[in-house]
Protein backbone atom coordinates (compact mmCIF):
# COMPACT_ATOMS: atom_id res chain seq x y z
CA UNK A 1 0.00 0.00 0.00
CA UNK A 2 1.84 3.57 -1.05
CA UNK A 3 1.86 6.23 1.61
CA UNK A 4 -1.27 8.11 -0.39
CA UNK A 5 -3.36 5.46 0.62
CA UNK A 6 -2.16 4.58 3.76
CA UNK A 7 -3.02 8.06 4.84
CA UNK A 8 -6.39 7.87 3.27
CA UNK A 9 -6.80 4.54 4.69
CA UNK A 10 -5.98 5.85 8.23
CA UNK A 11 -8.52 9.19 8.36
CA UNK A 12 -11.33 7.02 7.26
CA UNK A 13 -10.36 4.59 10.11
CA UNK A 14 -10.25 7.85 12.47
CA UNK A 15 -13.42 8.62 11.41
CA UNK A 16 -15.03 5.32 11.78
CA UNK A 17 -13.34 5.26 15.84
CA UNK A 18 -15.01 8.66 16.69
CA UNK A 19 -18.39 7.47 15.49
CA UNK A 20 -18.03 4.03 17.28
CA UNK A 21 -16.97 5.67 20.38
CA UNK A 22 -20.12 8.47 20.10
CA UNK A 23 -22.17 5.04 19.81
CA UNK A 24 -21.06 3.57 22.64
CA UNK A 25 -21.05 6.69 24.59
CA UNK A 26 -24.44 7.06 23.80
CA UNK A 27 -25.45 3.59 24.90
CA UNK A 28 -23.45 3.75 27.51
CA UNK A 29 -25.47 3.30 31.35
CA UNK A 30 -23.10 3.74 34.18
CA UNK A 31 -25.76 2.87 37.13
CA UNK A 32 -26.70 -0.24 35.21
CA UNK A 33 -23.16 -0.62 34.60
CA UNK A 34 -22.36 -0.24 38.74
CA UNK A 35 -25.26 -2.64 39.09
CA UNK A 36 -23.96 -5.27 36.89
CA UNK A 37 -20.45 -4.92 38.58
CA UNK A 38 -21.68 -5.25 42.29
CA UNK A 39 -23.93 -8.20 41.24
CA UNK A 40 -21.20 -10.53 39.95
CA UNK A 41 -18.91 -9.56 42.80
CA UNK A 42 -21.86 -10.63 45.06
CA UNK A 43 -21.82 -13.61 42.80
CA UNK A 44 -18.59 -14.74 43.48
CA UNK A 45 -18.44 -13.82 47.21
CA UNK A 46 -21.19 -15.95 47.92
CA UNK A 47 -19.34 -18.78 45.63
CA UNK A 48 -16.60 -18.78 47.89
CA UNK A 49 -18.46 -18.47 50.92
CA UNK A 50 -20.98 -20.53 50.61
CA UNK A 51 -23.53 -18.89 52.12
CA UNK A 52 -26.92 -19.10 50.83
CA UNK A 53 -29.17 -18.50 53.43
CA UNK A 54 -30.20 -14.80 54.03
CA UNK A 55 -33.52 -13.66 54.77
CA UNK A 56 -36.46 -13.87 52.96
CA UNK A 57 -36.95 -10.78 51.23
CA UNK A 58 -33.31 -9.93 51.07
CA UNK A 59 -32.90 -13.36 49.06
CA UNK A 60 -36.00 -12.41 46.65
CA UNK A 61 -34.61 -9.12 45.97
CA UNK A 62 -31.07 -10.70 44.89
CA UNK A 63 -33.09 -13.42 42.89
CA UNK A 64 -34.92 -10.78 41.31
CA UNK A 65 -31.67 -8.98 40.44
CA UNK A 66 -29.70 -12.24 38.86
CA UNK A 67 -32.64 -12.89 37.27
CA UNK A 68 -33.32 -9.46 35.28
CA UNK A 69 -29.62 -9.44 35.15
CA UNK A 70 -29.28 -12.88 33.16
CA UNK A 71 -32.47 -11.69 30.62
CA UNK A 72 -29.94 -8.29 29.34
CA UNK A 73 -27.08 -10.96 29.01
CA UNK A 74 -28.93 -12.97 26.96
CA UNK A 75 -29.92 -10.45 24.62
CA UNK A 76 -26.40 -9.16 24.60
CA UNK A 77 -25.33 -12.47 23.36
CA UNK A 78 -27.70 -12.11 20.28
CA UNK A 79 -24.48 -9.65 18.95
CA UNK A 80 -22.33 -12.37 19.98
CA UNK A 81 -22.73 -13.90 16.48
CA UNK A 82 -21.32 -9.84 15.33
CA UNK A 83 -17.71 -10.92 14.60
CA UNK A 84 -16.20 -7.63 14.94
CA UNK A 85 -14.36 -5.11 13.18
CA UNK A 86 -13.50 -6.88 9.81
CA UNK A 87 -12.40 -3.78 8.49
CA UNK A 88 -11.83 -4.73 5.21
CA UNK A 89 -10.57 -3.23 1.55
CA UNK A 90 -11.49 -3.97 -1.73
CA UNK A 91 -9.43 -2.74 -4.67
CA UNK A 92 -10.56 -1.84 -8.13
CA UNK A 93 -10.43 -3.65 -10.89
CA UNK A 94 -8.74 -3.56 -13.79
CA UNK A 95 -11.78 -3.52 -16.39
CA UNK A 96 -14.55 -0.97 -16.07
CA UNK A 97 -16.09 -2.00 -19.15
CA UNK A 98 -19.13 -0.33 -19.22
CA UNK A 99 -21.44 -0.52 -22.26
CA UNK A 100 -23.85 2.40 -23.71
CA UNK A 101 -26.73 1.36 -25.95
CA UNK A 102 -27.65 3.92 -27.86
CA UNK A 103 -31.15 4.71 -29.23
CA UNK A 104 -30.21 2.99 -32.52
CA UNK A 105 -28.97 -0.04 -30.64
CA UNK A 106 -25.52 0.80 -31.64
CA UNK A 107 -23.10 -0.40 -28.83
CA UNK A 108 -20.58 1.78 -27.53
CA UNK A 109 -17.35 0.28 -25.64
CA UNK A 110 -16.95 2.95 -23.20
CA UNK A 111 -13.60 1.93 -22.31
CA UNK A 112 -12.78 2.58 -25.25
CA UNK A 113 -14.26 4.96 -26.63
CA UNK A 114 -13.32 8.74 -24.86
CA UNK A 115 -14.88 12.17 -25.47
CA UNK A 116 -17.43 13.10 -27.38
CA UNK A 117 -19.57 10.19 -28.62
CA UNK A 118 -21.32 11.04 -32.46
CA UNK A 119 -25.21 10.86 -31.52
CA UNK A 120 -27.63 11.58 -34.41
CA UNK A 121 -29.72 13.72 -31.66
CA UNK A 122 -29.64 16.96 -30.59
CA UNK A 123 -27.68 15.81 -27.60
CA UNK A 124 -24.21 15.75 -26.70
CA UNK A 125 -22.83 12.36 -24.94
CA UNK A 126 -19.68 12.96 -23.32
CA UNK A 127 -17.42 10.28 -22.20
CA UNK A 128 -14.34 10.86 -19.52
CA UNK A 129 -11.45 9.40 -18.56
CA UNK A 130 -12.53 9.07 -14.63
CA UNK A 131 -16.02 6.94 -15.52
CA UNK A 132 -18.04 9.80 -16.32
CA UNK A 133 -20.74 9.90 -18.50
CA UNK A 134 -22.13 13.07 -18.89
CA UNK A 135 -25.27 14.23 -21.41
CA UNK A 136 -25.76 17.72 -22.64
CA UNK A 137 -28.76 19.90 -24.76
CA UNK A 138 -27.17 22.00 -27.47
CA UNK A 139 -30.85 21.87 -29.00
CA UNK A 140 -34.77 22.03 -28.72
CA UNK A 141 -35.54 18.00 -29.01
CA UNK A 142 -38.09 16.28 -30.63
CA UNK A 143 -41.14 15.30 -29.41
CA UNK A 144 -39.96 11.58 -28.88
CA UNK A 145 -37.47 10.70 -26.32
CA UNK A 146 -33.80 8.82 -27.24
CA UNK A 147 -33.91 6.18 -25.46
CA UNK A 148 -30.25 4.83 -23.97
CA UNK A 149 -28.93 2.63 -21.81
CA UNK A 150 -26.02 2.39 -19.59
CA UNK A 151 -24.67 -1.39 -18.76
CA UNK A 152 -22.12 -1.74 -15.52
CA UNK A 153 -20.60 -5.00 -15.47
CA UNK A 154 -19.72 -7.06 -12.41
CA UNK A 155 -16.15 -5.13 -11.08
CA UNK A 156 -17.08 -1.68 -12.39
CA UNK A 157 -19.40 1.33 -11.52
CA UNK A 158 -19.81 4.41 -13.28
CA UNK A 159 -21.38 8.00 -12.81
CA UNK A 160 -23.72 9.63 -15.63
CA UNK A 161 -24.77 13.37 -15.71
CA UNK A 162 -28.12 13.42 -17.38
CA UNK A 163 -29.32 16.33 -19.92
CA UNK A 164 -31.18 18.30 -16.68
CA UNK A 165 -27.92 17.57 -14.50
CA UNK A 166 -28.85 14.89 -12.62
CA UNK A 167 -26.30 12.66 -11.10
CA UNK A 168 -26.70 9.24 -11.19
CA UNK A 169 -23.77 6.77 -9.41
CA UNK A 170 -24.35 3.19 -10.94
CA UNK A 171 -22.73 0.27 -8.61
CA UNK A 172 -22.01 -2.76 -10.49
CA UNK A 173 -24.18 -5.16 -12.41
CA UNK A 174 -26.61 -2.44 -12.92
CA UNK A 175 -28.51 -1.56 -15.63
CA UNK A 176 -30.11 2.31 -16.42
CA UNK A 177 -32.24 3.24 -19.24
CA UNK A 178 -33.10 7.14 -19.89
CA UNK A 179 -33.84 9.35 -22.43
CA UNK A 180 -30.94 11.59 -23.75
CA UNK A 181 -33.04 14.16 -23.27
CA UNK A 182 -35.88 14.54 -21.34
CA UNK A 183 -39.44 14.97 -22.91
CA UNK A 184 -42.93 15.69 -21.80
CA UNK A 185 -44.52 16.00 -18.61
CA UNK A 186 -42.17 13.68 -16.57
CA UNK A 187 -38.75 12.87 -16.23
CA UNK A 188 -38.65 8.85 -16.77
CA UNK A 189 -35.74 6.18 -16.13
CA UNK A 190 -35.69 2.59 -15.53
CA UNK A 191 -33.27 0.61 -13.06
CA UNK A 192 -32.20 -2.58 -12.55
CA UNK A 193 -29.60 -2.93 -9.95
CA UNK A 194 -28.23 -0.64 -7.79
CA UNK A 195 -27.56 3.41 -8.02
CA UNK A 196 -27.37 6.45 -6.04
CA UNK A 197 -29.54 9.58 -7.74
CA UNK A 198 -29.00 13.49 -7.11
CA UNK A 199 -31.97 14.79 -8.67
CA UNK A 200 -31.97 18.19 -10.26
CA UNK A 201 -34.49 20.10 -9.10
CA UNK A 202 -37.62 20.61 -11.70
CA UNK A 203 -40.81 20.98 -9.91
CA UNK A 204 -42.87 20.91 -13.32
CA UNK A 205 -41.44 17.42 -13.98
CA UNK A 206 -41.53 15.21 -11.52
CA UNK A 207 -38.82 12.54 -11.74
CA UNK A 208 -40.04 9.01 -11.66
CA UNK A 209 -37.02 6.30 -11.21
CA UNK A 210 -38.76 2.35 -12.50
CA UNK A 211 -37.63 -0.87 -11.53
CA UNK A 212 -39.22 -4.32 -12.07
CA UNK A 213 -40.70 -4.03 -9.06
CA UNK A 214 -41.72 -0.76 -7.92
CA UNK A 215 -41.48 2.98 -9.28
CA UNK A 216 -40.28 6.04 -7.16
CA UNK A 217 -41.36 9.05 -7.35
CA UNK A 218 -39.56 12.45 -6.41
CA UNK A 219 -38.69 16.42 -7.20
CA UNK A 220 -35.72 17.03 -6.22
CA UNK A 221 -33.64 15.04 -3.99
CA UNK A 222 -31.03 12.39 -2.99
CA UNK A 223 -31.89 9.18 -2.80
CA UNK A 224 -30.35 5.48 -2.89
CA UNK A 225 -32.27 2.30 -4.90
CA UNK A 226 -30.96 -0.96 -4.59
CA UNK A 227 -33.11 -3.49 -6.91
CA UNK A 228 -31.34 -6.37 -7.75
CA UNK A 229 -33.36 -9.04 -9.31
CA UNK A 230 -34.64 -11.91 -6.25
CA UNK A 231 -33.39 -10.11 -3.54
CA UNK A 232 -35.13 -7.55 -1.90
CA UNK A 233 -35.56 -3.91 -3.05
CA UNK A 234 -34.32 -1.25 -1.06
CA UNK A 235 -35.48 2.25 -1.66
CA UNK A 236 -33.47 4.72 1.48
CA UNK A 237 -33.78 8.44 1.48
CA UNK A 238 -31.50 10.80 2.14
CA UNK A 239 -32.64 14.43 1.45
CA UNK A 240 -36.36 15.63 -0.16
CA UNK A 241 -39.29 13.26 -0.17
CA UNK A 242 -40.18 10.41 -2.57
CA UNK A 243 -43.15 8.18 -2.98
CA UNK A 244 -42.43 4.59 -3.35
CA UNK A 245 -45.17 2.35 -5.43
CA UNK A 246 -45.82 -1.05 -6.04
CA UNK A 247 -48.86 -2.68 -8.38
CA UNK A 248 -50.35 -2.92 -4.37
CA UNK A 249 -49.26 -0.18 -2.12
CA UNK A 250 -48.13 3.41 -2.08
CA UNK A 251 -45.91 4.92 0.90
CA UNK A 252 -43.77 8.73 0.64
CA UNK A 253 -40.56 8.31 2.42
CA UNK A 254 -38.46 11.10 4.74
CA UNK A 255 -34.92 11.60 5.08
CA UNK A 256 -33.38 8.43 6.96
CA UNK A 257 -36.41 6.33 5.75
CA UNK A 258 -35.94 3.52 3.79
CA UNK A 259 -38.79 1.06 1.92
CA UNK A 260 -38.42 -2.63 1.41
CA UNK A 261 -39.93 -4.63 -0.96
CA UNK A 262 -39.59 -8.38 -0.62
CA UNK A 263 -38.92 -10.67 -3.70
CA UNK A 264 -42.17 -12.28 -4.00
CA UNK A 265 -44.83 -10.03 -3.00
CA UNK A 266 -45.55 -6.38 -3.74
CA UNK A 267 -45.92 -4.97 0.07
CA UNK A 268 -43.84 -2.07 1.03
CA UNK A 269 -42.59 -2.21 5.09
CA UNK A 270 -41.18 1.01 5.88
CA UNK A 271 -38.26 1.93 8.63
CA UNK A 272 -35.99 4.17 10.01
CA UNK A 273 -32.52 3.78 9.14
CA UNK A 274 -29.37 6.34 9.37
CA UNK A 275 -29.64 6.62 5.71
CA UNK A 276 -25.56 6.94 5.22
CA UNK A 277 -25.14 3.43 5.69
CA UNK A 278 -26.73 2.67 2.58
CA UNK A 279 -25.35 5.70 0.49
CA UNK A 280 -21.96 5.54 1.28
CA UNK A 281 -20.99 3.06 -1.56
CA UNK A 282 -21.76 6.17 -3.98
CA UNK A 283 -18.57 7.57 -1.36
CA UNK A 284 -16.09 5.12 -1.70
CA UNK A 285 -17.07 3.18 1.20
CA UNK A 286 -19.55 0.62 1.97
CA UNK A 287 -20.42 0.26 5.79
CA UNK A 288 -22.34 -3.02 7.19
CA UNK A 289 -23.94 -3.57 10.62
CA UNK A 290 -24.98 -7.00 11.64
CA UNK A 291 -24.71 -8.22 7.97
CA UNK A 292 -24.39 -11.90 7.05
CA UNK A 293 -21.52 -13.37 5.08
CA UNK A 294 -23.65 -14.43 2.32
CA UNK A 295 -24.80 -10.84 1.52
CA UNK A 296 -21.68 -9.35 1.68
CA UNK A 297 -20.22 -11.97 -0.39
CA UNK A 298 -22.85 -11.18 -3.05
CA UNK A 299 -21.35 -7.56 -3.09
CA UNK A 300 -17.62 -8.37 -3.12
CA UNK A 301 -18.95 -10.69 -5.64
CA UNK A 302 -19.98 -7.82 -7.63
CA UNK A 303 -17.25 -5.49 -7.17
CA UNK A 304 -14.27 -7.70 -7.73
CA UNK A 305 -16.35 -9.75 -10.75
CA UNK A 306 -15.65 -13.00 -8.91
CA UNK A 307 -17.48 -16.20 -8.49
CA UNK A 308 -17.90 -17.05 -4.83
CA UNK A 309 -19.25 -20.45 -3.77
CA UNK A 310 -19.46 -21.59 -0.13
CA UNK A 311 -18.89 -25.37 0.13
CA UNK A 312 -20.16 -25.16 3.58
CA UNK A 313 -23.92 -23.77 3.81
CA UNK A 314 -23.81 -22.55 7.41
CA UNK A 315 -20.75 -20.11 6.66
CA UNK A 316 -23.59 -17.57 4.71
CA UNK A 317 -25.07 -16.71 8.34
CA UNK A 318 -22.01 -16.13 10.17
CA UNK A 319 -22.32 -12.13 10.65
CA UNK A 320 -19.96 -9.65 10.80
CA UNK A 321 -19.85 -5.63 10.98
CA UNK A 322 -17.66 -3.90 9.06
CA UNK A 323 -16.22 -1.07 6.92
CA UNK A 324 -14.76 -1.61 3.17
CA UNK A 325 -12.60 1.02 1.35
CA UNK A 326 -12.37 0.93 -1.98
CA UNK A 327 -8.66 0.54 -1.76
CA UNK A 328 -6.44 -2.68 -1.54
CA UNK A 329 -6.92 -6.04 -2.92
CA UNK A 330 -9.16 -8.34 -2.93
CA UNK A 331 -6.84 -10.92 -1.29
CA UNK A 332 -6.02 -8.19 1.53
CA UNK A 333 -10.08 -8.25 2.49
CA UNK A 334 -9.67 -11.95 2.10
CA UNK A 335 -6.71 -12.49 4.61
CA UNK A 336 -8.53 -10.17 7.05
CA UNK A 337 -12.42 -11.87 6.96
CA UNK A 338 -10.03 -15.34 7.64
CA UNK A 339 -7.88 -13.90 10.84
CA UNK A 340 -10.92 -12.67 12.41
CA UNK A 341 -13.40 -15.59 11.75
CA UNK A 342 -13.33 -19.52 11.28
CA UNK A 343 -13.93 -18.85 7.90
CA UNK A 344 -11.32 -20.22 4.87
CA UNK A 345 -11.53 -18.75 1.18
CA UNK A 346 -9.73 -20.87 -1.76
CA UNK A 347 -9.26 -19.39 -5.16
CA UNK A 348 -9.36 -21.12 -8.13
CA UNK A 349 -8.64 -19.26 -10.77
CA UNK A 350 -11.77 -16.92 -11.14
CA UNK A 351 -14.14 -19.02 -8.39
CA UNK A 352 -13.37 -18.73 -4.58
CA UNK A 353 -14.94 -21.38 -2.36
CA UNK A 354 -15.59 -20.52 1.47
CA UNK A 355 -15.14 -23.49 3.89
CA UNK A 356 -13.84 -23.91 7.69
CA UNK A 357 -10.92 -23.66 8.59
CA UNK A 358 -10.54 -27.28 10.09
CA UNK A 359 -11.07 -28.66 6.83
CA UNK B 1 -8.67 19.27 53.73
CA UNK B 2 -9.78 20.78 50.84
CA UNK B 3 -8.89 18.43 47.79
CA UNK B 4 -9.47 20.12 43.72
CA UNK B 5 -11.46 16.90 42.35
CA UNK B 6 -10.76 18.43 39.12
CA UNK B 7 -7.46 18.16 39.03
CA UNK B 8 -7.24 15.07 37.79
CA UNK B 9 -3.33 14.10 40.10
CA UNK B 10 -5.08 14.91 42.83
CA UNK B 11 -8.10 13.58 42.54
CA UNK B 12 -6.30 10.23 41.57
CA UNK B 13 -4.09 10.83 44.90
CA UNK B 14 -6.93 11.29 46.78
CA UNK B 15 -8.59 8.07 45.60
CA UNK B 16 -5.66 5.72 46.32
CA UNK B 17 -5.51 7.65 49.95
CA UNK B 18 -8.98 6.78 50.23
CA UNK B 19 -9.11 2.89 49.62
CA UNK B 20 -6.70 3.05 52.68
CA UNK B 21 -9.71 4.44 55.04
CA UNK B 22 -12.64 3.63 53.02
CA UNK B 23 -12.24 1.37 50.28
CA UNK B 24 -16.09 0.83 49.73
CA UNK B 25 -15.94 4.52 49.28
CA UNK B 26 -12.97 4.83 47.35
CA UNK B 27 -13.96 2.00 44.71
CA UNK B 28 -17.04 3.84 43.70
CA UNK B 29 -15.60 6.87 43.38
CA UNK B 30 -12.65 5.05 40.74
CA UNK B 31 -15.64 3.60 39.21
CA UNK B 32 -17.16 6.84 38.39
CA UNK B 33 -14.13 8.58 37.53
CA UNK B 34 -12.77 6.08 35.09
CA UNK B 35 -15.19 3.14 33.85
CA UNK B 36 -16.58 5.06 30.88
CA UNK B 37 -13.45 6.10 29.89
CA UNK B 38 -11.86 2.59 30.14
CA UNK B 39 -14.71 1.24 28.18
CA UNK B 40 -14.31 3.73 25.68
CA UNK B 41 -10.43 2.82 25.35
CA UNK B 42 -11.16 -0.79 25.59
CA UNK B 43 -13.91 0.34 22.08
CA UNK B 44 -11.43 1.80 20.68
CA UNK B 45 -9.06 -1.18 20.37
CA UNK B 46 -11.30 -4.26 19.90
CA UNK B 47 -14.27 -2.35 18.17
CA UNK B 48 -16.62 -4.29 20.65
CA UNK B 49 -19.11 -2.86 22.70
CA UNK B 50 -19.90 -6.66 24.26
CA UNK B 51 -15.68 -7.03 24.94
CA UNK B 52 -14.71 -3.55 26.15
CA UNK B 53 -17.19 -3.68 28.76
CA UNK B 54 -16.42 -7.53 29.73
CA UNK B 55 -13.40 -6.57 29.73
CA UNK B 56 -13.29 -3.61 32.05
CA UNK B 57 -15.71 -5.18 34.67
CA UNK B 58 -13.34 -8.25 34.82
CA UNK B 59 -10.48 -5.86 35.69
CA UNK B 60 -12.72 -3.98 38.29
CA UNK B 61 -13.52 -7.21 40.03
CA UNK B 62 -9.95 -8.84 40.42
CA UNK B 63 -8.85 -5.00 41.23
CA UNK B 64 -11.37 -5.40 44.00
CA UNK B 65 -10.96 -9.02 44.98
CA UNK B 66 -7.34 -8.80 44.62
CA UNK B 67 -6.56 -5.53 46.69
CA UNK B 68 -4.39 -3.88 43.78
CA UNK B 69 -5.16 -0.95 45.24
CA UNK B 70 -2.92 -1.23 47.96
CA UNK B 71 -0.13 -2.26 45.19
CA UNK B 72 -0.05 0.68 43.25
CA UNK B 73 2.79 3.15 43.66
CA UNK B 74 2.58 4.37 40.08
CA UNK B 75 0.17 6.96 38.44
CA UNK B 76 -3.06 5.11 39.05
CA UNK B 77 -3.88 6.50 35.46
CA UNK B 78 -1.71 5.00 33.76
CA UNK B 79 -1.92 2.05 35.54
CA UNK B 80 -5.63 1.08 34.98
CA UNK B 81 -4.89 2.50 31.34
CA UNK B 82 -2.32 -0.19 31.28
CA UNK B 83 -4.64 -3.08 32.54
CA UNK B 84 -7.72 -2.21 30.28
CA UNK B 85 -5.11 -2.23 27.32
CA UNK B 86 -3.37 -5.70 28.14
CA UNK B 87 -6.57 -7.59 29.12
CA UNK B 88 -7.36 -6.35 25.65
CA UNK B 89 -4.70 -7.71 23.96
CA UNK B 90 -5.11 -10.60 25.42
CA UNK B 91 -8.67 -11.31 24.91
CA UNK B 92 -8.42 -10.67 21.23
CA UNK B 93 -5.85 -13.00 20.90
CA UNK B 94 -7.73 -15.67 22.50
CA UNK B 95 -10.77 -14.80 20.09
CA UNK B 96 -7.99 -14.64 17.36
CA UNK B 97 -9.02 -11.47 16.49
CA UNK B 98 -6.91 -8.23 15.06
CA UNK B 99 -6.84 -5.12 17.14
CA UNK B 100 -7.64 -1.97 15.58
CA UNK B 101 -4.79 -0.33 16.64
CA UNK B 102 -3.16 -3.08 13.91
CA UNK B 103 -5.29 -2.88 11.60
CA UNK B 104 -5.93 1.37 11.22
CA UNK B 105 -2.19 1.42 12.01
CA UNK B 106 -3.47 4.24 14.44
CA UNK B 107 -1.80 4.56 17.68
CA UNK B 108 -3.96 3.31 20.17
CA UNK B 109 -1.18 4.05 23.39
CA UNK B 110 -2.38 4.91 26.30
CA UNK B 111 -3.86 8.67 25.95
CA UNK B 112 -2.24 11.66 27.01
CA UNK B 113 -4.56 13.05 29.85
CA UNK B 114 -5.59 16.37 29.16
CA UNK B 115 -7.87 18.49 30.78
CA UNK B 116 -9.93 19.08 27.52
CA UNK B 117 -10.77 15.35 27.58
CA UNK B 118 -14.19 16.11 27.99
CA UNK B 119 -13.91 18.89 25.51
CA UNK B 120 -12.32 16.89 23.21
CA UNK B 121 -15.29 14.13 23.36
CA UNK B 122 -17.87 16.99 22.94
CA UNK B 123 -16.39 18.72 19.93
CA UNK B 124 -16.43 15.05 18.59
CA UNK B 125 -19.81 14.28 19.21
CA UNK B 126 -20.33 17.87 17.11
CA UNK B 127 -18.92 17.28 14.60
CA UNK B 128 -20.58 14.00 13.37
CA UNK B 129 -23.69 15.02 13.93
CA UNK B 130 -22.72 18.01 11.31
CA UNK B 131 -20.89 15.90 8.74
CA UNK B 132 -24.07 13.57 8.88
CA UNK B 133 -25.75 16.94 8.08
CA UNK B 134 -23.90 17.78 4.82
CA UNK B 135 -24.93 16.95 1.78
CA UNK B 136 -23.28 14.22 -0.66
CA UNK B 137 -21.43 16.47 -2.69
CA UNK B 138 -20.71 18.63 0.68
CA UNK B 139 -19.46 16.09 2.29
CA UNK B 140 -17.39 14.97 -1.23
CA UNK B 141 -15.64 18.04 -1.29
CA UNK B 142 -14.92 17.86 2.65
CA UNK B 143 -13.65 14.79 2.11
CA UNK B 144 -11.30 15.55 -0.72
CA UNK B 145 -10.16 19.04 0.58
CA UNK B 146 -9.93 18.19 4.04
CA UNK B 147 -9.32 14.84 4.76
CA UNK B 148 -7.25 13.63 1.50
CA UNK B 149 -5.64 17.55 1.55
CA UNK B 150 -6.16 17.61 -2.32
CA UNK B 151 -5.76 20.96 -4.20
CA UNK B 152 -9.13 22.67 -5.21
CA UNK B 153 -8.35 22.34 -8.82
CA UNK B 154 -7.61 18.35 -8.25
CA UNK B 155 -10.50 17.62 -6.27
CA UNK B 156 -13.15 19.63 -8.71
CA UNK B 157 -11.77 17.18 -11.40
CA UNK B 158 -11.94 14.26 -9.68
CA UNK B 159 -15.88 15.01 -8.57
CA UNK B 160 -16.63 16.41 -12.14
CA UNK B 161 -17.54 19.52 -10.77
CA UNK B 162 -15.88 23.14 -11.76
CA UNK B 163 -13.76 24.72 -9.09
CA UNK B 164 -16.43 27.68 -8.17
CA UNK B 165 -19.13 25.04 -7.60
CA UNK B 166 -15.98 23.10 -5.63
CA UNK B 167 -15.70 26.29 -3.72
CA UNK B 168 -19.36 27.17 -2.93
CA UNK B 169 -19.59 23.93 -1.79
CA UNK B 170 -16.66 23.79 0.43
CA UNK B 171 -17.49 27.26 1.75
CA UNK B 172 -21.26 25.58 2.99
CA UNK B 173 -19.93 22.91 4.39
CA UNK B 174 -17.38 24.96 6.82
CA UNK B 175 -20.37 27.45 7.45
CA UNK B 176 -22.80 24.32 8.52
CA UNK B 177 -19.42 22.60 10.12
CA UNK B 178 -18.30 25.69 11.78
CA UNK B 179 -20.15 27.23 15.10
CA UNK B 180 -17.66 27.57 17.94
CA UNK B 181 -15.74 24.52 16.49
CA UNK B 182 -12.36 23.30 15.59
CA UNK B 183 -12.76 21.72 12.58
CA UNK B 184 -8.70 20.73 12.69
CA UNK B 185 -8.45 19.26 15.72
CA UNK B 186 -10.36 16.09 14.49
CA UNK B 187 -8.55 15.75 11.21
CA UNK B 188 -5.21 17.06 12.13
Amino acid sequence: MDKENQKKNKKYFEYYIVQRKEEFRCRYDHERSWEALQCKLQKRRKRRIGLYCVTASAALFILVLGISHIFSLHNNTQNKDAVVAAVVSFPETGSRKAILTLENGEKVDLSVKKGTISNESSTIINNNSNQLLTYKKVEEVSSTPQMNTLAVPRGGEYQLILSDGTRIWMNAESFLRYPASFVGEKREVFLEGEAFFEVAKDTEHPFVVHTNRHSVEVLGTSFNISAYPDYKVYTTLEEGRVKVSTAKASVVLNPDQQAVIEPDNDDIVTRDVPAYLFTSWAKGNYEFRNTSLAEIVAQLSRWYNVDIYFKNESLKNKRFAGIIFREEELSFAIEVIERVSNVHFTRDGETIYIEDKHE
Amino acid sequence: MTINLNDNGERDKYILELFRTSPKEAFRLLFDTYHMKLCIYAVQLTDSFEMAEDIVQDFFIYFWEKKYYLKINQNLRYYLYLSVRNAAVNALQKNNMLSMEELSGIDMTIPEESIDEEEQEEQNKLLLEKLQKLSHQELQVVRAVIMENKKYKEAAEELHISVNTLKTHLARALKKLREGYNLYALFY
